[in-house]
């Protein structure tokens, strides 16, 4: 395979990656080695977060053909996350290109959201970052992939 | 701390350039995607329900028309596990199966697609006529053969259209998008493996 993004930087250089494929290797995602996989599908991967206990980070890769959407460069609703807050900042003030089109990929939305208990409680079981990132294979075809940080709400901040 | 990391992760994802086969099973306008029993995804239109052969929910996959039922179409597949999948001949194979299938068959029309675009897969097709309770039918039969990460995938499709509707005006348009979506559809191993991707070296 091709490992197309090359190595990973160095913030995270003290743990070799892989690449995990989702989607047939439409995505290419670097996933530390020593994280144990959870689950695996051919667009989901979830994998046990080792450094702390309980802790997931998974991604999931989900396709559109919308050749008109792509023409009109109008690919933000495939940014909004159903069940999260209003985008970030990120989002109203997308990254350009040259001819000053937002550049979607390039562009990152990040949310932050928590995960309650039983229907009906308060309490916080843990706490969810998510990112989307939105990619273009031209003419027709989109790509979406969510990434998901999945912390238990009692995980030492100084840990996340 | 481990924050900025997933960042970073986040960051370096790496694309495809071009559609992957994954792609040309996506969502579209009027297009739904179904995932059959795990081993094929294939695109259909939105407004067709998906049917197994038995009450019990075992058997073929089966759509008929929605409600006015001109036609049926079969969805089934069988995985094969093989020790080295890279190993086998994909396009001999299903050329082989080809031939016995013409060989043993009245099809009147008969045509081998090696597929050259999507490697690793070939399929065939064979067009016959037949009669079911006094009613002349029109079968298309195709068969789609994969390799797989652990072995070979075989699909099979029967579009089955009674006589008396092929003259019908949206019956074209409709064969087409039918044999289309089958050339499409994603044929793959029931359970991917769990960690299948080399390490890019780092």
């Amino acid at each position: 395979m091709d490992s197309g993004g090359g190595e990973p930087d160095d913030e995270y250089e003290q743990y070799p990656c892989h690449w995990v494929e989702l989607g047939l290797g439409a995505a290419r995602i670097p996933v530390p080695k020593h994280w144990s996989v959870e689950s695996r599908d051919l667009a989901e991967a979830t994998f046990a977060v080792a450094e702390i206990a309980g802790a997931t980070f998974s991604t999931e890769l989900t396709c559109f053909e919308d050749p008109e959407a792509i023409r009109a460069n109008a690919l933000e609703s495939y940014l909004n996350h159903p069940a999260a807050p209003p985008p970030s900042e990120e989002l109203v003030n997308p990254v350009r290109d040259g001819d000053g089109k937002p550049d979607y990929g390039r562009l990152t939305v990040h949310y932050g959201c928590t995960e309650g208990g039983a229907p009906g409680e308060l309490e916080v079981t843990a706490e969810i970052d998510i990112w989307r990132r939105v990619n273009v294979a031209p003419p027709d075809h989109v790509r979406v992939v969510e990434f998901r940080f999945r912390t238990p709400a009692n995980t030492d901040p100084d840990f996340r | 701390m481990l924050l900025a990391s997933m960042r970073t992760l986040v960051a370096e994802t790496d694309w495809e350039s071009e559609p992957t086969k994954f792609d040309r099973v996506a969502p579209a306008d009027g297009l739904k995607l179904l995932p059959l029993r795990g081993g094929i995804y294939l695109r259909v239109p939105e407004s067709w329900v998906r049917e197994r052969e038995n009450e019990d929910g075992t058997g073929r996959d089966v759509f008929n028309e929605p409600g006015r039922d001109r036609w049926t179409l079969w969805v089934d597949f069988i995985a094969y596990g093989v020790g080295d999948s890279e190993a086998v001949d994909i396009e001999q194979a299903a050329h082989d199966l080809f031939e016995a299938q013409k060989a043993g068959s009245d099809a009147s029309e008969a045509a081998f697609d090696a597929m050259e675009d999507r490697p690793g897969e070939a399929m065939f097709a064979l067009v016959s006529r037949s009669e079911e309770d006094g009613e002349s039918l029109r079968r298309t039969f195709w068969l789609k053969m994969a390799r797989t990460d652990v072995g070979v995938t075989v699909a099979t499709f029967n579009w089955i259209v009674p006589v008396q509707y092929l003259e019908d005006e949206d019956m074209p348009a409709l064969s087409a998008l039918v044999e289309r979506e089958i050339r499409n559809a994603l044929v793959v191993a029931p359970a991917p493996a769990a960690d299948d991707s080399p390490a890019p070296g780092g």
